[in-house]
């Protein structure tokens, strides 16, 4: 062959392999995707995210990645979208009852479809029927119901140096908690001389994902609500009985001890008011005994906990007991991300590709990649473990904002998410063990039923009367009294709470949750 | 021989049309920088009125605004009959009509305080100073309040406390968080609303101001008698402009400061749509109470305009 003619096949060669590379450029297929921030603390992924070329590659789907704000803002911004018209082509849904109304209004698309196309996800995620009922309307399947990745690593921490140095056991009853609050908030544990630790450090707070905080107090108080019976909203053991756990006496029970704490002043003056984040300012700080903590919180803040108290020791501890023995955390869904695909995206016929970039996302490197970040920069496998091994902690958590598609909850991830924490004077907690601990010890209660509770016309409203009713009773604005109990559980017929609790069985019976 | 001078035809020849492009023309300039506002106004203000239809309607997205089926004023008697709509509208009426009746006084003192300084320097420092809590955002407010008012380590109640009282909660006593409320938002917005107020006092001619001097008139009498009539119409044209408003307490400050705790005094008309409108996505139910907002404004413009001519002999229009 001469040179002329090695030159013209290595030319037609490369006009080939341009013509092909081309040619797939041209199959890509463009996706938006919207999911609530994996990592709200990082910056969302720019142009040219190595994990969106690598998507394209293996997938031929080109990314376009929207990062939802946590919470309520959220939830509105795809609430916009929807009354727009322009939903995301495959997108993540937190609130309920948005999901139902997007439904209803015809915006998303039946995905039993899809379930074929992705046989290994499908078989690892969506065979549970009754979790698949979550997302059934009208016999059609409406959502991607992921199993629970991470819900009830809540529970109740104690400062132990504090309970060593002034001599108390770890509290077990709801009198036992009261009186080691007491002491955490009028012995000076921290040594300083000042009155200025509390006894308990917790705020309403509604907003946790993973654990249902029902109506009332938010989900640092469940823990009270629970000792008495009658943890979230409904009583799914009432059988033909069904009624709101506001209708309990034991409910007026709960609502007194907490109005003891707030008595006894063993918490913040500004609970009221305070947000989650203060919340944790002051436990760093040192300023909190007992407190309302996540695993997840606990990581984010040890360090700066060390700093301000370099002898401190955090522990979980049992959730307490009430009068009658019953205990319980609160209590969650059994149910994780929920993923929607658009019906503009399925009337397209994206749902292949959603379906591909889904499968991917599930196992092997499209797994890992979403959820650990870059192999070898990020993390590395040590015994089947990923082991976050990068200092650039922003970097890593911009790698993986797309997590939450893949996460699976399995002991190896968890494992690889929370390992050990050391502390300077060469103490270690394995985080993995805690969380398992919190689950374990804490007497979750499943109510998945209540996803498919239909929201009131008037919820707002009836979320505003309960909490408004118990933050005056707990405050002292509003004595906690036989009239006025009876006052505030008669209001609720003003809102047709009755109706509520209707509707609400009919569709926990139809469910299968109640009998 | 005649001669015959030819003129242009005269400007009243011209046909109206041409006239109103000549004077467009002329003023060119004018009407170009008039053309972002205009435009402002067409897309933000008058656009959405062909949107707010929905507030009639059962909105459904995919059948868009025309398209979604009628439901005539089911929305207003959802609004009307809500288990809290007597108080939402007290907590509105109350704090809206507090801020503008305790809020105005402080704008009209200072800026007659600050025209009637002698040290020029000194009243720029002032007005300087006390305009530029506008530009806090409620966020930044909320901090210094808590900051300021917080029962356990709050500057006040720390004084309180040393004084041998209890600490209050401001923040969460109902007795007290309306009058958090107001305050603060005179605090933030008196240095801003005394702009106007000063813009009308420069309008008076010195000469007035001179002449009452030589005549004997003592400062008091001269800004009773010269500056506060020289205002009046500034004064009338705020308070209509605000009366147009009086539904709006203000979402922001509102939405940031309130708590569980004080909702019953709290909780205002845009609060509650905030919480059952945008949050439950009724967005018809959210449109139906803009639109009722906006026919009470213009109702209480239309009244407060001839209330304000009748007794002041002038009014917006």
């Amino acid at each position: 062959m001469t040179h002329l003619t090695r030159t013209t096949a290595r030319t037609l060669a490369l006009v080939t392999l341009s013509a092909l590379l081309g040619a797939h450029a041209q199959k890509a297929t463009d996706l938006s995707v919207a999911l609530y921030a994996a990592n709200p603390e990082a910056p969302a992924p720019t142009a040219g995210w190595d994990t969106g070329e690598v998507i394209r590659a293996r997938t031929g789907v080109n990314l376009k990645f929207t990062m939802l704000p946590t919470g309520a803002d959220g939830d509105n911004k795809l609430g916009s979208l929807a009354a727009a018209n322009d939903l995301p082509d495959l997108f993540e849904i937190r609130n309920r009852n948005l999901f139902y109304q997007l439904i209803r209004q015809g915006q998303v698309a039946p995905v039993s479809s899809l379930l074929p196309q992705m046989p290994q996800r499908t078989k690892a995620r969506y065979g549970n029927a009754m979790r698949n009922g979550l997302v059934n309307e009208n016999g059609q399947m409406y959502g991607l119901q992921e199993p629970a990745t991470l819900s009830r690593q809540y529970g109740i921490m104690v400062r132990q140096d504090w309970l060593e140095k002034l001599n108390l056991k770890t509290p077990t009853t709801l009198d036992e908690f009261l009186n080691v609050a007491r002491a955490f908030t009028e012995r000076d544990p921290d040594g300083n001389g000042r009155k200025d630790t509390f006894g308990y450090c917790g705020v309403i707070d509604f907003d946790t994902a993973g654990i249902l905080p029902g109506l009332g107090l938010g989900n640092h108080f469940q823990w009270v609500y629970g000792a008495y019976g009658v943890p979230g909203t409904w009583n799914y053991r009432a059988g033909a009985a069904f009624a709101a756990n506001v209708r309990n006496p034991n409910y007026r029970k709960a609502t007194e001890y907490v109005r003891k704490l707030v008595d006894a002043r063993v918490m913040d003056p500004d609970w009221a008011t305070m947000k989650r984040s203060d919340l944790r300012n002051r436990w760093q700080q040192g300023k909190c005994g007992l407190f309302f903590e996540s695993v997840g919180g606990l990581i984010a803040g040890f360090k700066n906990f060390e700093a301000n108290n370099p002898k401190g020791d955090l522990r979980f501890v049992p959730v307490p007991k009430g009068p009658s023995g019953s205990r319980s955390m609160g209590t969650f869904a059994n149910a994780g991300t929920l993923l929607v695909v658009s019906k503009k995206a399925m009337d397209a016929g994206k749902g292949p590709a959603i379906a591909k970039f889904l499968e991917w996302a599930h196992s092997g490197e499209g797994y890992f990649q979403l959820a650990f970040g870059k192999k070898g920069t990020d993390y590395t496998l040590v015994g089947g473990v990923p082991t976050v091994t990068t200092t650039n902690v922003n970097g890593r958590l911009t790698n993986t904002q797309l997590r939450f598609l893949a996460l699976n909850g399995q002991a190896a991830e968890l494992k690889g998410r929370y390992g050990t924490l050391k502390f300077s004077d060469g103490r270690s907690v394995n985080v993995y063990n805690l969380l398992m601990d919190t689950r374990r010890n804490n007497n979750w209660i499943d109510r998945s039923g209540d996803l498919v509770v239909p929201a009131a016309p008037n919820q707002a409203d009836i979320d505003r009367y309960v909490s408004e009713s118990l933050v005056q009773f707990v405050l002292g604005q509003r004595p906690l009294n036989d009239g006025n109990w009876k006052s505030f559980t008669d209001g609720l017929n003003g809102l047709n709470f009755a109706g509520y609790e209707k509707n609400a069985y009919a569709a926990l019976k139809a469910g299968g949750f109640v009998k | 021989m005649t001669n015959v001078i030819r003129s242009a035809p005269p400007a009243a020849r011209r046909s109206p049309r041409q006239r109103l492009l000549a004077r467009l023309w002329r003023h060119r300039g004018l009407y170009l920088m008039l053309l972002p506002g205009l435009l402002w106004f067409a897309l933000f203000r008058y656009w959405p009125l062909w949107n707010a239809q929905i507030a009639f309607k059962d909105f459904q997205p995919v059948q868009g605004v025309l398209n979604s089926p009628w439901v005539g004023l089911e929305h207003f008697q959802a609004f009307f009959s809500s288990f809290y709509f007597s108080q939402l509208m007290t907590n509105t009426l109350l704090i809206s009509f507090a801020k503008l009746l305790i809020g105005l006084p402080p704008a009209i003192i200072l800026a007659i305080a600050i025209h009637e300084s002698t040290r020029k320097g000194l009243a720029r420092v002032t007005q300087t100073v006390t305009y530029l809590p506008h530009f806090l955002s409620w966020v930044i407010v909320f901090g210094i309040l808590l900051a300021m008012l917080s029962p356990g380590s709050g500057l006040v109640n720390k004084g309180v406390i040393a004084a041998g009282g209890d600490a209050v909660s401001f923040l969460t006593d109902p007795g007290a968080f309306r009058a958090v409320v107001i305050f603060s938002d005179i605090w933030k917005e008196t240095g801003w609303s005394a702009i106007l107020f000063l813009a009308a006092l420069i309008g008076i001619s010195p000469s007035l101001y001179e002449a009452a001097e030589v005549d004997g008139a003592t400062r008091w009498q001269r800004i009773r008698h010269i500056s506060l009539p020289g205002m009046l119409d500034v004064i009338v044209l705020v308070t209509l402009l605000r009366l147009g408003h009086i539904l709006d307490a203000g979402f922001y400050q509102i939405y940031v400061l309130y708590s569980l705790p004080v909702y019953s005094v709290a909780d205002v008309i845009d609060t509650w749509v905030y919480r059952q409108g945008i949050q439950n996505f009724q967005f018809s139910l959210a449109t139906a109470v803009g639109l009722f907002k906006g026919l009470i404004g213009l109702l209480m413009i239309v009244i407060a305009n001839r209330i304000a001519r009748r007794f002041a002999g002038q009014g917006l229009y």
